[in-house]
């Protein structure tokens, strides 16, 4: 129901963008250029704010989850990366999670073995996530060849390993079809596993059916409609040098593909998918193991917590008793 | 919250496929017998100054909360927004992957999927996303969103309280969201309004006005301790003399209280007062502060630190230099990463450093405090102590890695290191259920309650599943941890899923192997149990 | 022990009739829980399924394999200690073993007629019942643990403390 409502919103923002820039010159005005920007400044004002509240929010305790041995006695091994004690090992164990996903690496999944329940690996969400991150990321790359001019020579790089297979013409990017079948395969985790379609909310299939939309909707563009490269880049320029103009003949595809991206950014803010940014900040992850050795300075300590029984509270309760026991006591 | 009747026999064979796709916000919480713990009694409560002390009992319809809670528990969260950055990154991030669903030992042991961490989390964001983001507010439930109502509270209350703060689920998750920290701010939401456990909010009075979780006055603590020398003396011909409260001790000592009454903890204690007494090391106990463990930190981080305070007063009005703190799971969370920041600096102590091997504690310069595990593998490491890890060869023993030492500490090698310096026959359990991926005993965070005891069996089964793989596979007859909590709740779960393990702690086993300066034959192990065969290897000499 | 006819069809039908079972057994569960472990396409994906049907087919083991379950038979042992710690009534509890007559009558409807097996069957189904009855004592067997559990527990905690009061001696104490 959550499912089929995404879907509907998802394949509903096409129509109105293929209604819309069928409908003339200024209307594509409107989905090529004041929508991108508007969403833009959305994605930008929305999520810098989201960041800088987090940052803001103080971290008032040194809370790491620990994954490997502490650093204590010399002569034992410390575990460096899984338990950084220092920045440097912060910064290891950031790399590692946020670019190679190092905690769903660990992934388990329930066996049953010789009839006892046992745990085996399951890297099979890991490969996803990471796939889809990395071709998203690539694909989004590939792009600033519209934005710039010339365009770079990584671009280029970036362009002609991504179809180092040279079939097709154009040459098939692969990162194109791993985006879809990874976002494919997110999705099916959430409508064929029923632990996960349990837990899944709306908010989870809207992304997914977006850039699903956002992957075909370029793809179509460049196998099928074949979209003049040129007029496109000269619309993306203009945004750049906001001299806004929209060539005609560029065709509707792309107003959809453009209102789509237009739609992830501006929903992007307020939505889960500003784990790209939380991730760095999650105190269990980006702290050092050595609150003992260093003390952590909590800003609003001095609070809470301040009412105590103190010993002489404590005493004053039980001096005859401490005193008949034979226990030392301050007053006699 | 219908108990559940009686089927009839048709019922029984009855194949009902349900409803499907209803969404867990549909699906009204039902208390179940033994999976929650009886309500706080008002006088507990107010021996703190906790809000709303009252007569309550969760199963009843009415739990008596105040005419605001409302207000109260949505101001409470908005506060904490402000405070935590966790909570507040916690709130908004999660993308519901699912990777943390099936870590839990409540969820593997209950099939309950609100006991799924994801989902105990969203129990609270869903409240989050209508009060406090634009999607909720507007979208309401489409955007995953829900009114907050008394029902909400005690479908919190109800799964919070099952929840043991283990921390499985973070080291799992790809932004280390940590349900034990949405557990934790989830409970002290219900605390502003008074809905505590009794099995919690108990301890926490007693600790705070007597100095510990059994609310045991100065006199009982020192008188009992005597039968652990007496037993000491009947095993070694030793008799060692503690000492309390004594002023200018070099090093105060403080362990959970549990460890001096509760057997098997006991056994652990009378290790560190043998180890102690063989070092000659200048050491006191306190009664005022004879509570290592912490169950404020169940209730709310305002308790924990009241609670903590005595630690460092103690140590400051005794003159001692540092401090060693005994065996514990969630009391060395609490030294670990909250008790400097909370009643630090320490400036008043020693960076600390052993009498006996001289090794400086540099992990512990700011907070100084030593735990034992870390105190005693120094020792065995330079020689200082003569073992005789025969002693234990009627014993095959695994080692259960506590989730707060764990996960919390990363204190892996050093109890390992004790543990195979004085037993011989040591097999782990499998890595994924083991040291950072270690499963919780199920009792931990304050829920080691005798009226929840099958939801403690449930979660406690994958534990008891990975001993018994050990203990099929390699005899194993003893699991040992370094916990006090462990060492209690892990007996009751041993004893139901495989009885023919026993529990300890890793100290005991080292007094066990400890040859004493001028004891006499160890006929009997510290449970007054005979040692087998010791009489044929008395000659035999320990071969490390 | 089975009739060596109908142990040859239920061996052949066993993954079918194991599924069929399990499926049945999911609906003592409360709606949600065996909403959630049914979906499964594949049990082990799910710890509490892949628990429950690691049971289910040591049972149905049991019974084609022999020997005849008693009450030391470990297999019933560890479901039933599973079960008697869930939300269970007694009678709820044991009934998974009766849904597996249902399941082979239905499974095995035409094997039974096509090879005259109705005294086996009525021969096994007994069997099954008979199974019920030490399942049962099982499951009370276990139900007392836990109250002794309670109360050992209690009396651990404080085991010194009844010592000071009581000046109880070790050796009668324990």
């Amino acid at each position: 129901m959550g499912i089929l409502f995404s879907l509907l919103i998802v394949v509903g923002l096409a129509v109105v963008a293929l209604v819309g820039a069928s409908m003339g010159h200024g209307m594509q005005m409107f989905f090529g250029v004041i929508v991108p920007y508007v969403s833009l400044a959305i994605f930008i004002v929305a999520g810098i704010n989201k960041v800088v509240k987090w940052g803001r929010t103080p971290v008032p305790f040194q809370i790491p989850t620990t994954c490997g041995q502490q650093k204590s006695l010399p002569w034992i091994k410390h575990s460096p990366i899984e338990n950084p004690n220092d920045t440097w090992g912060v910064v290891r164990r950031m790399a590692l999670e946020v670019l190679l996903f190092r905690s769903l690496f660990r992934n388990l999944k329930t066996e049953i073995n010789d009839g006892k329940l046992s745990y085996g690996s399951e890297k099979l969400l890991w490969l996803a996530g990471l796939a889809f991150h990395v071709s998203f990321f690539t694909v989004v790359l590939r792009h600033l060849r519209f934005f710039i001019t010339p365009v770079p020579a990584f671009i280029n790089i970036t362009d002609s390993l991504d179809g180092f297979m040279q079939v097709g013409a154009p040459h098939l990017l692969l990162t194109g079809v791993i985006l879809v079948a990874a976002t494919a395969f997110l999705l099916y985790r959430r409508i064929g596993m029923a632990q996960i379609k349990h837990i899944s909310l709306p908010a989870d299939y809207f992304p997914l059916f977006l850039i699903i939309g956002i992957a075909l909707s370029g793809i179509v563009m460049r196998y099928v409609t074949k979209v003049d490269i040129v007029k496109v880049k000269e619309l993306t320029m203009g945004l750049l040098s906001f001299s806004f103009t929209v060539p005609s003949g560029i065709g509707v595809v792309f107003f959809i593909h453009v209102f789509l991206i237009s739609t992830l950014l501006a929903y992007f803010p307020f939505s889960k998918l500003m784990h790209l940014g939380g991730v760095f900040l999650s105190p269990t992850r980006n702290m050092p193991n050595n609150s003992r050795e260093k003390r952590h300075i909590n800003p609003w300590n001095d609070t809470f917590g301040t009412e105590v029984h103190t010993y002489a509270h404590y005493e004053d309760a039980f001096r005859e008793k401490m005193k008949d026991a034979g226990l030392p006591v301050e007053k006699e | 919250m219908a108990k559940p009747q009686t089927p009839k026999p048709e019922e029984l064979v009855k194949v009902d496929y349900g409803t499907p796709g209803k969404s867990w916000i549909d699906i009204p919480v039902e208390f179940k017998d033994g999976h929650w713990c009886f309500g706080s009694r008002p006088e507990f409560l107010e021996a703190v100054g906790m809000p709303n002390a009252r007569d309550w009992k969760p199963d009843e319809a009415d739990w008596k909360l105040p005419d605001d809670w409302k207000d109260t528990i949505l101001q409470g969260i908005k506060e904490r927004l402000e405070k935590y950055r966790s909570f507040h990154i916690f709130m908004d991030i999660c993308v519901r992957c699912g990777a943390c669903a099936d870590k839990c030992h409540f969820y593997i042991g209950s099939g309950d999927p609100k006991n799924m961490p994801v989902l105990r989390a969203e129990l609270i964001r869903s409240i989050y996303r209508k009060y406090f983001t634009p999607g909720g507010k507007v979208f309401g439930k489409f955007a995953g969103a829900r009114e907050l109502t008394e029902e909400v509270i005690k479908e919190w209350w109800y799964y919070f309280y099952q929840c043991t703060e283990c921390r499985r689920c973070s080291v799992f998750c790809p932004y280390g969201i940590d349900q034990a920290e949405i557990t934790m701010i989830g409970r002290e939401l219900l605390n502003l309004i008074g809905t505590q456990t009794g099995w919690i909010a108990g301890p926490v009075a007693n600790c705070y006005n007597k100095g510990n979780h059994l609310g045991l006055e100065p006199h009982t603590l020192s008188s009992n301790m005597e039968y652990l020398v007496d037993d000491i003396e009947e095993i070694t011909g030793i008799r060692v003399e503690p000492s309390w409260n004594r002023k200018g001790a070099e090093i105060l000592f403080v362990t959970p209280s549990g460890d001096l009454f509760g057997d098997p903890g006991t056994y652990t204690a009378m290790g560190y007062l043998m180890l102690f007494h063989e070092l000659g090391l200048d050491y006191t106990w306190s009664t005022y502060a004879s509570e290592g463990g912490n169950f404020g930190f169940f209730t709310s981080m305002d308790m924990a630190k009241r609670l903590n305070y005595k630690i460092y007063a103690e140590a400051k009005r005794l003159g001692v230099k540092w401090i060693i703190g005994g065996e514990c799971g969630h009391m060395w969370r609490v030294l670990h990463q909250y008790m400097d920041t909370w009643n630090g600096p320490a400036d008043f102590l020693e960076e600390p450093v052993s009498p006996i091997t001289g090794t400086k504690f540099e992990n512990a310069k700011s907070t100084k405090m030593v735990h034992i595990a870390e105190f005693t593998a120094d020792l065995i490491k330079h020689g200082k102590i003569k073992l005789d890890p025969s002693r234990n060869d009627h014993l095959n023993v695994t080692f259960h890695d506590s989730c707060n030492t764990a996960r919390g500490m990363g204190m892996f090698e050093e109890p390992r290191y004790i543990i195979n310096n004085v037993v011989n026959n040591f097999h782990e359990m499998s890595e994924e259920e083991s040291r950072e991926k270690t499963f919780c005993c199920g009792s931990g965070s304050g829920l080691n309650a005798g009226e929840n005891m099958e939801i403690r069996m449930r979660g406690g089964m994958p534990r008891a599943n990975a001993v018994k793989k050990v203990r099929d596979k390699h005899g194993v007859n003893m699991l040992a941890n370094i916990c006090a909590i462990d060492r209690a709740t892990l007996s009751a779960l041993m004893d139901y899923w495989t009885p023919d393990v026993g529990v300890c702690g890793a100290h005991e086993l080292l007094a066990n192997a400890l040859v004493m300066t001028g004891e006499k034959k160890r006929t009997q192990d510290l449970r007054l149990e005979d040692l087998p065969g010791m009489e044929e290897e008395a000659n035999e000499e320990g071969d490390e | 022990m089975l009739d060596p006819k109908l142990k040859d069809i239920l061996s052949l039908k066993k993954t079918v009739v194991l599924n069929q079972w399990f499926d049945a057994v999911l609906d003592t569960f409360p709606e949600a829980t065996a909403e959630l472990l049914r979906k499964k396409r594949n049990p082990l994906n799910d710890p509490v399924a892949a628990e429950i049907f690691g049971g289910l087919t040591n049972v149905l083991n049991g019974f084609l394999e022999g020997p005849d379950f008693n009450a030391d038979s470990l297999v019933l042992d560890d479901i039933m200690r599973v079960r008697a710690v869930q939300d269970f009534t007694p009678s709820r509890a044991v009934s998974f073993i009766f849904l597996l007559k249902k399941v082979v009558r239905k499974e095995l409807a035409k094997d039974i007629s096509s090879h005259k097996l109705e005294r086996a069957m009525l021969k096994f189904e007994s069997q099954i019942d008979d199974t019920v009855s030490i399942c049962f004592d099982i499951y009370v067997k276990c139900r007392e643990k836990i109250f002794e559990i309670k109360a050992n527990e209690m009396k651990n905690w404080t085991y010194r403390l009844l010592q000071d009061a009581n000046k109880v001696k070790k050796s009668a104490g324990k």
